[in-house]
């Protein structure tokens, strides 16, 4: 008996001096933000390089972000899960993206492998914050600390490497601008490219220098960005290059700037008929494009620097924080999509009418046993067969047929194509909820959006804890697995939504020319311009559209404020269905409350079309509510004849 | 199981009308009138709204809980008996069957009845379930509670009827007692031994966000607790039944009304 209470503690202790070896096999290394620095209050990359130095591991790899008011007690935490496969001495990178809201609470790092930790790092991040926008400089060689701005709402330069740039647009959330000199953006991973061609389309803001190594700008990636392609070197006289900078310059040496052929947009400035700084529109960003070496001389030494990349980048005044801005209280467009459409209880009468069969057949029953002699032999089938075969009715009628028991999946969209874009910016609103007890994993597609619990349930402190999946399958999980409870998320994206609109305000018509290739079709349009409301109908995918619409027949009179009120829906749908709709519209006109929505001089064409984020893989068969709505705000041109065919003609 | 006479009573008792369905059908009415006012009025909208969720099936699983053990105390104090039933002291004191086979018949077949009379019920209890989010495992553990719940107040209103089954009236009054003090004034002060708190906790909200290792030990609890309630009164009823077949002993009266029963 002694014995074996000896092998017994011997083996327990091995088995403890096993999972102590394993755990410290592991390694956690982690930079946040941009060179380890971060501003709180925004969205944030964050780069996790895990070290394994012990047997194959097979896990997950966990972000705990804590979030919230701390004041209050209204505290909650996000889980951004991935999983980790790691063969024996080799080390692997993932790249999150988080958002930090401030730095009181350290970022929990941990590598579990079923239920058993293997490392967990704490990232303090009280050192790594800056309270500045950030300016990242993708260069080997350039210095343009002299942008630095300490004061508030000021510029702080970083110098990342280009291997850790955001892998998604949101990771440049804190970033004012991007300049980039004599670096290739070909080294840059197709999610990192994919994410900084998007932060540019939403109003990110890219200048690129000129330079002797010119055939870097000609690298596919950086030519798609630049207003046009250098061709070679010209010199430039020194006079007439300080009467286009400033006669501080020093052109006591050639200057030699990139020689441009044909390009898009405006040079802004120029040094007689050579551009010296190009710049396009990109969606809602601009690149611009320096011809010269920015950080070559006599530039590198010229104090007129700063003030020139000061106008040049024209940055915009800081906005609020992410997700700090207030949030007008106009009702929830999920529970406006939930009362829509969902399935509700069978009613009380149904029940009635079901309870009332059941317990007058077992009286029947009983009566024709106790008063009917003969039959008697009906007893035992009224008194086990009764029960069993209105059990049965009860599961398939209230359950299956009627009220099915699971979990449903709602999601209300707001997509605006930018202009000059194939991208669209996605405001989503997803919830889930079940009619059961349980674990909540919703599997999606069709988007990648940052998600973040909503302002509102912030603000009521009723914010869930939430567990986000990213990798091959992204999902999204609530930790409350309570029945009856909508667990409610924000997020943005930015989506592949490629539509063209024009419309010209001529005397008494409207010509409105669309080109939808966007891949979707577009159902139960409408334009509003000037007081109007013309009805559209529906556009194919691929289709291009050109239609006349007289403001005397075919446009409704709406006046200025209701006119969101006189929007129907397509046909076949209730109206009730509006309502998401309305309250989406409702939200982006108060934020738009000082230009109107759509404002002076400009059009709204609103439909709807399919909502780009679905449930995928296991969610896939959820019962979903939702609805996308399509807004296009679109600046007017006079008449048809005056605008050059061919161009792109929405407004920024 | 079936060649216990105790059981055969039973499961004959189930398939014959009599006046114990009769009142057994009064309880599902009550049962369904639970759940019609239970059932949710509003919509799933207003529900995620309040964040609650319909109480249907908890209430009808309490109702089920409240009457089974109504019943199992009538029946114990044989103020309602199957059709063709005997009473447990016929079966004690009128056969030469050993104490410990009638006692045993006399559970299994509690448990039988108790079976039955939730199998009438399962209708109910399914409409309610299907809307109530609850989950199979928790309303499995509650009908556990409520069987072995029937089975500990069968053996009290047994006692009672073998101790004052004499006087009607007392009997009456003492069987409806039992329950008023067990449901209320020791349920309210022992939440552990309430059947209306064992649901409550188990097809709940906080279900779901209560940690999984705790919930065990709360349902085991109340389980062992009526298991064991249920031990000591089979011995007390085993030791009344002892004494009273002593009591009956040479008496020719016994064994006629044995002959009579067994024919």
């Amino acid at each position: 008996m002694k014995l074996r209470g000896r092998s017994l503690l011997t083996l327990l202790a091995l088995l403890c001096a096993a999972s102590a070896t394993a755990a410290g096999t592991v390694e956690i290394a982690a930079a946040v933000g941009f060179t380890d620095t971060y501003q709180p209050g925004r969205w944030t990359p964050l780069s996790v390089t895990v070290t394994n130095h012990g047997d194959d591991l097979r896990g997950e790899l966990e972000v705990q972000v804590a979030g919230g008011d701390e004041l209050r007690n209204r505290l909650f935490e996000t889980v951004h899960r991935r999983q980790l496969e790691l063969h024996r001495n080799s080390r692997k990178t993932l790249q999150f993206t988080v958002f930090l809201q401030g730095p009181s609470h350290p970022l929990l790092i941990r590598v579990r492998s079923g239920e058993r930790e293997l490392a967990r790092a704490e990232i303090d991040l009280r050192t790594r914050f800056a309270a500045e926008r950030l300016l990242l400089v993708l260069s080997r060689d350039a210095d343009l600390d002299y942008l630095n701005d300490s004061a508030a709402r000021g510029l702080r330069v970083l110098y990342p490497h280009p291997e850790l740039l955001p892998v998604h647009w949101r990771g440049y959330d804190a970033v004012a601008a991007m300049v980039v000199h004599g670096v290739s953006l070909e080294r840059l991973s197709d999610t990192q490219y994919d994410a900084l061609h998007k932060w540019i389309a939403q109003g990110g803001i890219l200048a690129v220098s000129g330079g002797p190594d010119y055939a870097l700008l000609r690298s596919p990636r950086l030519s798609a960005f630049l207003p046009g392609a250098p061709l070679g070197m010209t010199r430039i006289d020194g006079s007439v290059l300080q009467r286009a900078f400033s006669a501080s310059l020093d052109v006591s040496r050639p200057v030699y700037v990139n020689r441009l052929g044909p390009f898009r947009g405006r040079a802004s400035l120029s040094a007689g008929t050579v551009p010296l700084i190009v710049e396009h529109a990109l969606g809602l960003g601009r690149v611009l494009y320096l011809t010269f070496d920015v950080a070559g001389p006599p530039f590198d030494r010229w104090d007129g620097m700063r003030e020139l990349w000061r106008e040049s980048l024209r940055l915009p005044p800081a906005a609020d924080l992410s997700l700090s801005a207030p949030e007008p209280v106009l009702g929830n467009p999920l529970m406006s999509l939930i009362r829509a459409g969902s399935t509700n209880f069978p009613s009380p009468a149904t029940v009635f009418y079901f309870l009332a069969l059941y317990l007058g057949l077992l009286l029947a029953g009983y009566w024709f046993s106790v008063r009917e002699t003969q039959r008697r032999w009906l007893a035992p089938l009224w008194s086990w067969a009764a029960p069993v075969l209105f059990a049965a009715a009860a599961w398939l009628l209230f359950g299956p047929t009627m009220f099915p028991r699971g979990a449903t999946a709602v999601a209300a969209a707001l997509i605006e194509p930018f202009p000059g874009s194939i991208y669209a910016r996605l405001a989503l609103d997803v919830g889930v909820y079940s009619n059961r007890s349980g674990a909540l994993h919703l599997e999606y597609r069709g988007a990648e959006p940052v998600l973040y619990p909503t302002r509102q349930a912030q603000r009521d402190g009723i914010v869930d804890n939430w567990v986000f999946g990213e990798g091959p399958q992204r999902f999204l999980e609530p930790l409350d697995r309570r029945r009856y409870v909508l667990h409610a998320l924000e997020g943005e994206d930015v989506i592949t939504f490629n539509l063209d609109a024009s419309v010209h305000d001529e005397a008494t018509a409207l010509r409105l020319v669309l080109d939808n290739a966007s891949g979707r079709a577009l159902k139960g349009l409408w334009l509003v311009f000037d007081g109007y409301a013309y009805e559209l109908g529906s556009i194919e995918a691929g289709a291009r559209v050109e239609r006349e619409l007289v403001r005397r027949t075919d446009g409704l009179e709406v006046g200025d404020a209701p006119w969101k009120s006189a929007l129907k829906p397509p046909p076949g749908v209730p109206v009730q269905t509006m309502e998401p709709a309305r309250i989406l519209l409702e939200r982006k006109a108060r934020e738009m409350r000082e230009s109107g929505y759509p404002g002076r001089g400009h059009a709204l064409l609103i439909g709807y079309t399919e909502n780009p984020f679905r449930p995928a893989g296991v969610s896939a068969g959820w019962p979903r509510r939702e609805q996308a709505l399509i807004a296009v705000r679109v600046a007017t041109l006079p008449g048809f004849a005056a605008a050059g065919a061919g161009s792109r003609h929405q407004d920024r | 199981m079936r060649s216990n006479p105790l059981v055969t009573e039973v499961l004959v008792g189930t398939t014959r009308a009599g006046k114990a369905q009769l009142d057994y059908i009064g309880l599902l009415v009550l049962q369904a009138v639970v759940l019609l006012l239970w059932w949710p009025k509003v919509g799933v909208a207003q529900m995620l709204d309040s964040q609650h969720g319909p109480h249907a099936l908890a209430a009808v699983v309490m109702a089920v809980g409240v009457t089974l053990a109504y019943f199992a105390l009538r029946a114990g104090a044989e103020e309602v008996m199957l059709p063709g039933q005997h009473g447990l002291r016929d079966w004690a004191l009128a056969t030469p069957l050993g104490l410990g086979r009638v006692l045993g018949g006399y559970l299994l077949g509690q448990v039988v009845h108790s079976l039955y009379l939730l199998a009438l019920s399962a209708p109910l209890l399914l409409t309610a379930f299907t809307v109530s989010g609850g989950e199979w495992a928790a309303l499995g553990w509650c009908l556990a509670a409520a069987l072995l719940q029937a089975l500990f107040y069968r053996l009290s209103g047994a006692m009672t009827h073998l101790a004052i089954g004499q006087h009607r009236g007392e009997t009456y009054f003492t069987v409806r007692a039992i329950l008023l003090l067990m449901y209320v004034p020791v349920g309210w002060l022992v939440p552990l031994t309430s059947h209306i708190a064992f649901t409550s906790r188990a097809l709940g909200e906080s279900t779901a966000t209560r940690p999984e290792s705790g919930s065990v030990p709360d349902e085991w609890v109340f389980l062992a607790l009526y298991a064991g309630l249920s031990v000591l009164a089979t011995i007390v009823l085993h030791r009344l039944l002892a004494r009273a077949r002593r009591g009956m002993a040479g008496s020719q009266a016994g064994a006629r009304v044995g002959e009579a029963v067994t024919s």
